[in-house]
């Protein structure tokens, strides 16, 4: 027999206790209605890098000055969109990605503020901004990751011109949409031009097709599985994908280009002050912290993100190949831009 | 006791115009039942009257108020309106004593409620739910719930609509007598006409947005104002005749007019109304005298109703329908073919008489009603509905043969 | 009789005792004006839902509509189309019949445990989609393509269709079918044609949610691999800084959706599914399966295996298999209170806002109102990415950048996306509360907003909450427009899910992906237990 209209008893009291502690939830929520404004000792960071590397990064800049940072974050993409899209106004103080094109898109932009010369001079030239107005901070560069039993290393191309032969098909695993992969594009268009470099790329599709995927660390893990032979990545994801899986379930292996090879591409990870921020001595702090010694070492040793520091006199302590062995095509910050020709390029392939 | 009075109501929506122009008068403490097809705007007229839509135009005085005119309005919550839409409208969240206890001040509420309750013959109700109700008991709660906040008006909208036909009857009585108790001004809505000239005081006919005729029964049945009217008050038959200043000669034979229209001395065609019983049936004669010929008075038909001085000769037809209603029955007869009148309704009392097929002689007795025929558009004549049909049968509630649809 | 036929020939018999049908609502008689407040409030909200639209045409704009043309024009471009065209044909067929078939078992027979059912069938809907295909993809890795898009969204979303179609078949009118079966119509022939018939209206109106949900769905695709219009718009904003290309092709996903409601529209056709007689009447008797229980309980348990059973055995599998954390973490705690918070505020804003909307459509109907209320539809084929950058452009426009990133603001784009889902739930429930009702009330001499709280708000109650409940479990997994949008440093169970998985710690993820299922378990109980509520009440 029914009692109160509608609900039976119990779970009308149910609802009425979730209403009440979602009430009082919202009202600790309520703390955050007024949304974070940085002060003199706080700082809002929006960040594209990985997450436990800016954590870490994070944590130790926030102790040794005393300055708290809140971080976003995001793609590196949407955060520039959404940087740009909120203009004079954005919330963020500090911008920092994976790779450069993001960086230089701002600075077209006139978004960024100019870095201070001596954070500047800790990094090597070619890896900072032309016009000084980020630094990098950390590298990485572009490998073939390959499963062994599925082809064996003699079989792999030694130029990524070669992805394009038919022999590949049905074996190569492409992220055509993942950042890492713009700067490859930029690289061949220089060495090679518009026309080859479009052939190149519809190739490639063939050869990828029914192995599109939206991200590396998919493709590392992919492959690593046996779904597809090989592909291209930046040699840190599988790095740090041992470091997830363990070194048992490995099934996968690196190999790199030929030397100067267009596909041996570095990216540089990098971090600027916006024009906007209105922290501008803070937030140039957090850029000196990014290259200083520690804040390098953490790269290099403890974050476990496998990239490679770039301040002048840091090594990395990580079991992979050092960074002044590498052999990179010699390609600039000023040429890869901001990755829009490649862009261009790879929508009229179909890729994107 | 609160008297209701209406002037010049003008309602429209979009291009439709609902009411054009009503007037209204309720007398304090009657009952008064407005009769109209669906359609006509009643729901509509009543819905303006509790404030639920604004008048275009006109004015609407409750008591001594002015409830809508120009520049004031009442909001429905203020009218002290009580409100029985059809189907009673029961919230069906509440019991039935807080159905009727919803519009009281909380204290002495129950107490109240409860009283009602008894007065509507309901007492052990109050912890039932409206959909374990009849929906005679529904309607009886709702009336109760309405009465219960002691309004100076109640307004029905086709209260026993909904109902069994046989509880019809004593629902309605129950009602009517509980209102007269309550002393409270009512109108009532309806499109039966067996109910609104039952149960009301003075019957109220809604016809293209204005009031044609508001009397009492008795009067609005005897003496329409047109032709129209007639025939939906009732069963009509309207037939062709020449007036002829205190009567008119038609093809049932001359019939004494009332009114007797002194002022028509020549001959004028008009429309004439014979009810059903005031036509009476006899067999046929074997030589069916043709209309218009004066035929030996006869005796008694079977009817029992002696022949009078003055009534006409009988007219010849063919029965081709028939009705049975215990009380009564009610007879199509088809006149003979050329005279150009349309099948005639008559009642007569038993029903063996006059199989259908079976050749009979009419007769009618007088007084009928006549109305001069004039041209639409001359005074006096019912206003031209462009919108009405061609023909004569409207969808009034009930056809031809008095049945009820 | 029937309600409806026309009364036969003036017959000649005594008068029969035949109840007379009642009147419908709306014809003679019964027309309404609408209060001008009202027509404000509802005008009101159509515009705040209009924003998101308005800001695509601006920024489609500014590249000009030569530029628009090459971007949409392009050979991708039909691809994109026909795969989504045809993956959103496909999956909402396959949820039609999923759903509706499950309906009439639970609502309609005497399925053993038909509670219970009815509770797990909904909670699919609380699991987000990028979880059911993470767990899909990362069990067995051939789920791929379109083949695996099909499975995973139509496990996902068919609890769309089925909603409201029980909520009809509870509430409709047994007559019917017994004057069909009378008439000697076969018991499959009642069912297709009658059964479904007044069902229809549900049907249409769930495969339309789950129509603007596949055009809007983005994360389940990426893992899947399958490319749509929606993940396009993602490609675009994420690599190419193109906001201009995005937003054109946001402007074909608008189109694609009016031509969805069109065809919505155009299929429910001009039949009114009405129930005539007073509303509180009996219910249908439930029919026997017999030797049908096992093959029927044994599709249920399948069901509820694919749905529900996958995605929370691979999250718990992940859980204890995955590898040492890497991430410092948000504790799930903090997460969870955050999404409890945000989706309580913005369920009852969405309801809130649907009200006057759903009151403008259901008592005054007309064209202009069913052109204003079928708008607001259009808003859940964006994705929250496109709802998300059109607030921030706004408030960075107009407003100097207040509230941005600011809990109210998510709050409202939360309310925004996912409004029509409110709508539809609010629409139902006020068929409970008609207008006649209030005006009783009114006629008692209650003012209007005692009227709402004791009539209107009291009847249609039940059809709120679920309302509030349909928009709650959609807020829970709702991860870019937050991205975007949630205060910085604040985080919720679906933004820190996503930063884990995307970065290769399956282990710390899915303890949030267990917990977000736990959260949404309660509306989705909720939304059980008020069907079932209801109907116990119709056959007392």
């Amino acid at each position: 027999m029914r009692r109160w209209g509608r609900f039976p008893r119990l779970p009308r009291l149910a609802m009425v206790a979730a209403a009440a502690a979602a009430a009082s939830l919202g009202l600790t929520a309520c703390g955050e209605l007024s949304g974070s404004a940085s002060t003199q000792s706080h700082l809002i960071l929006y960040s594209g890098q990985h997450p436990q590397t800016t954590d870490l990064l994070v944590s130790a800049f926030e102790k040794k000055t005393g300055i708290t940072v809140s971080v976003r974050s995001d793609d590196e993409d949407v955060l520039a969109d959404q940087i740009a899209t909120e203009g004079s106004h954005s919330p963020a103080d500090v911008f920092y990605t994976e790779n450069s094109p993001p960086l230089e898109y701002l600075q077209g932009k006139g978004l960024l503020s100019a870095v201070r010369p001596g954070t500047l001079a800790a990094v090597p030239a070619r890896y900072r901004s032309p016009q000084g107005d980020w630094v990098g901070v950390s590298a990485r560069v572009s490998v073939l990751i390959y499963n062994p039993a599925l082809i064996s290393a003699r079989q792999l191309p030694t130029s990524v011109m070669q992805l394009a032969e038919p022999k590949y098909r049905g074996q190569l695993a492409l992220a055509a949409g993942e950042t890492d992969f713009q700067p490859i594009v930029t690289s061949v268009l220089r060495a090679h031009g518009r026309a080859a470099t479009l052939r190149w790329l519809t190739a490639i599709k063939a050869n990828a097709a029914g192995h599109i995927y939206p991200d590396n660390e998919t493709i590392a893990s992919d492959v690593n599985k046996g779904s597809a032979a090989f592909g291209i990545i930046n040699q840190y994801y599988w790095y740090r994908m041992r470091a997830e899986i363990g070194a048992a379930s490995m099934h996968s292996k690196l190999a790199y280009f030929a030397p100067r090879d267009p596909g041996y591409v570095v990216n540089v990870s990098g971090a600027a002050v916006l024009k906007s921020s209105r922290q501008q001595a803070a937030a140039q702090k957090f850029l000196a912290f990014l290259v200083s010694r520690p804040a390098q070492e953490i790269i290099g040793g403890h974050s476990l993100s496998y990239e490679y520091p770039l301040a002048t006199g840091v090594t990395t302590a990580a079991p992979e190949t050092p960074f002044t062995q590498l052999q990179p095509n010699p390609i600039t910050i000023a040429e890869l831009g901001d990755g829009s020709t490649a862009i261009a390029l790879l929508r009229q392939a179909g890729l994107l | 006791m609160t008297q209701l009075e209406v002037a010049g109501l003008d309602k429209a929506f979009g291009r439709h115009q609902v009411l054009a122009g009503l007037d209204l008068d309720v007398p304090a403490g009657s009952l008064t039942a407005i009769l109209g097809p669906s359609g006509s705007g009643k729901t509509t007229l009543l819905r303006v009257l509790a404030g639920f839509e604004r008048a275009d135009a006109g004015t609407v005085r409750i008591g001594p108020a002015v409830a809508d005119g120009p520049g004031r309005f009442l909001l429905p919550e203020r009218r002290r309106i009580g409100y029985v839409p059809q189907e009673g409208s029961l919230f069906p969240h509440l019991t039935v004593a807080g159905n009727v206890g919803f519009g009281l001040p909380r204290r002495g509420r129950g107490r109240r409620s409860g009283q009602l309750l008894e007065a509507v013959g309901l007492a052990g109700f109050a912890r039932h739910y409206p959909h374990q109700l009849s929906g005679g008991q529904q309607q009886r709660v709702a009336l109760a719930r309405a009465l219960a906040i002691e309004p100076g008006i109640v307004l029905l909208d086709e209260p026993f609509a909904s109902l069994d036909a046989h509880l019809r009857a004593s629902v309605r009585a129950d009602v009517q007598q509980l209102l007269r108790a309550a002393g409270t001004t009512t109108v009532l809505v309806t499109h039966d006409q067996d109910e609104a000239l039952s149960t009301a005081d003075r019957v109220a006919v809604l016809r293209q947005g204005r009031i044609a005729q508001c009397a009492p029964p008795e009067e609005l049945y005897r003496h329409p104002v047109d032709a129209d009217l007639a025939a939906f008050i009732g069963d009509a038959n309207l037939i062709p005749g020449m007036l002829n200043g205190s009567s008119v000669d038609t093809a049932l034979g001359p019939l004494a007019v009332e009114p007797a229209d002194a002022r028509v001395t020549t001959h004028v065609p008009a429309t004439v109304l014979v009810r059903p019983e005031q036509v009476e049936l006899l067999p046929a004669t074997p030589d069916p005298v043709p209309a218009g010929v004066p035929a030996p008075a006869e005796g008694p038909g079977r009817t029992g109703v002696p022949a009078r001085a003055g009534d006409g000769p009988g007219l010849a037809g063919r029965v081709t329908g028939s009705g049975y209603h215990g009380h009564d029955t009610v007879l199509t007869v088809q006149p003979a073919a050329g005279l150009g009148l349309p099948p005639l309704i008559v009642r007569t009392q038993g029903s063996g008489s006059f199989p259908a097929g079976s050749p009979v002689t009419l007769r009618a007795h007088g007084p009928v009603l006549a109305w001069p025929e004039r041209t639409p558009g001359t005074p006096g004549s019912p206003p031209p509905d462009p919108l009405a049909p061609a023909t004569r049968d409207h969808d009034f509630g009930s056809n031809r043969f008095g049945l009820k649809s | 009789m029937p309600p409806g036929t026309p009364a036969p020939p003036a017959v000649i018999a005594p008068q029969a005792a035949t109840p007379r049908p009642a009147r419908r609502p709306g014809r003679a008689g019964g027309r309404r004006t609408q209060p001008r407040l009202l027509t404000a409030a509802a005008v009101g909200v159509a515009l705040v839902l209009a924003i998101p639209l308005v800001f695509l045409l601006i920024e489609a704009s500014g590249s000009g509509a030569g530029g628009d043309a090459r971007l949409i024009f392009r050979p991708l471009t039909a691809d994109l189309l026909w795969n989504t065209v045809r993956l959103t044909v496909v999956v909402t067929a396959l949820c039609a019949v999923l759903g509706t078939a499950a309906a009439w078992c639970v609502e309609r027979t005497r399925l053993p445990g038909r509670k219970v059912w009815a509770v797990l069938i909904v909670v699919p809907l609380a699991i987000p989609d990028f979880v059911v295909s993470f767990g899909w993809a990362s069990l067995w890795p051939w789920i791929q393509g379109f083949r695996g898009a099909v499975v995973v969204m139509t496990l996902a979303v068919y609890p769309l269709v089925y909603l409201p179609v029980a909520a009809s078949l509870r509430g409709a009118d047994p007559g019917q079918e017994e004057v069909a079966r009378s008439l000697g119509t076969s018991r499959l022939r009642t069912f297709t044609r009658i059964t479904l018939g007044q069902a229809r209206g549900a049907i249409l109106g769930g495969c339309l949610l789950v129509a603007m949900v596949l055009l809007a769905e983005y994360g389940a695709f990426e893992i899947v691999g399958y490319q749509t219009f929606t993940t396009e718009i993602f490609t675009e904003i994420n690599e190419a800084f193109s906001l201009p290309a995005a937003c054109a092709l946001s402007l074909v996903l608008v189109l694609l959706s009016l031509a969805v409601l069109a065809g919505e529209g155009w299929a429910r056709g001009r039949g009114r599914v009405s129930r005539s007689g007073p509303l509180a009447q009996r219910v249908a008797p439930p029919h026997e399966l017999g030797r049908a229980t096992i093959p029927v309980l044994a599709g249920f348990t399948a069901l509820a295996g694919l749905a529900l059973g996958v995605p929370v055995g691979a999250s718990i599998y992940w859980m204890v298999a995955g590898g040492r954390p890497s991430l410092a973490g948000v504790s799930v705690l903090n997460a969870a209170g955050h999404t409890a918070a945000y989706g309580v505020l913005a369920a009852a804003l969405a309801t809130l806002l649907a009200l006057p909307v759903a009151m403008s459509a259901v008592r005054y109907p007309g064209r202009a109102r069913h052109v204003l209320e079928r708008s607001t539809y259009l808003v859940l084929a964006l994705p929250g990415v496109v709802v998300a950058l059109a607030l921030s452009y706004f408030t960075e426009r107009y407003l100097g950048g207040l509230f941005y990133q600011t809990a109210p603001l998510l709050i409202l784009a939360y309310a925004i996306m996912f409004f029509p889902l409110a709508l539809v739930g609010v629409k139902a429930s006020l068929a409970r509360a008609p207008a006649s009702l209030d005006e009783v009330a009114r006629s008692l001499g209650q003012p209007r907003l005692a009227v709402l709280a004791r009539v209107t708000l009291r009847l249609a109650g039940p059809g709120l909450a679920a309302a509030f409940c349909l928009v709650f479990l959609s807020v829970i997994t709702e991860l870019t427009a937050t991205l975007i949008l949630i205060p910085t440093g604040a985080a919720t169970l679906a933004t820190q899910f996503w930063v884990y998985e995307t970065n290769l710690s399956y282990g710390q993820a899915a303890p949030f992906a267990l917990v977000m299922i736990a959260v949404a378990a309660i509306p989705s109980y909720l939304l059980g237990r008020f069907f079932d509520s209801s109907a116990r009440r119709m056959t007392t």
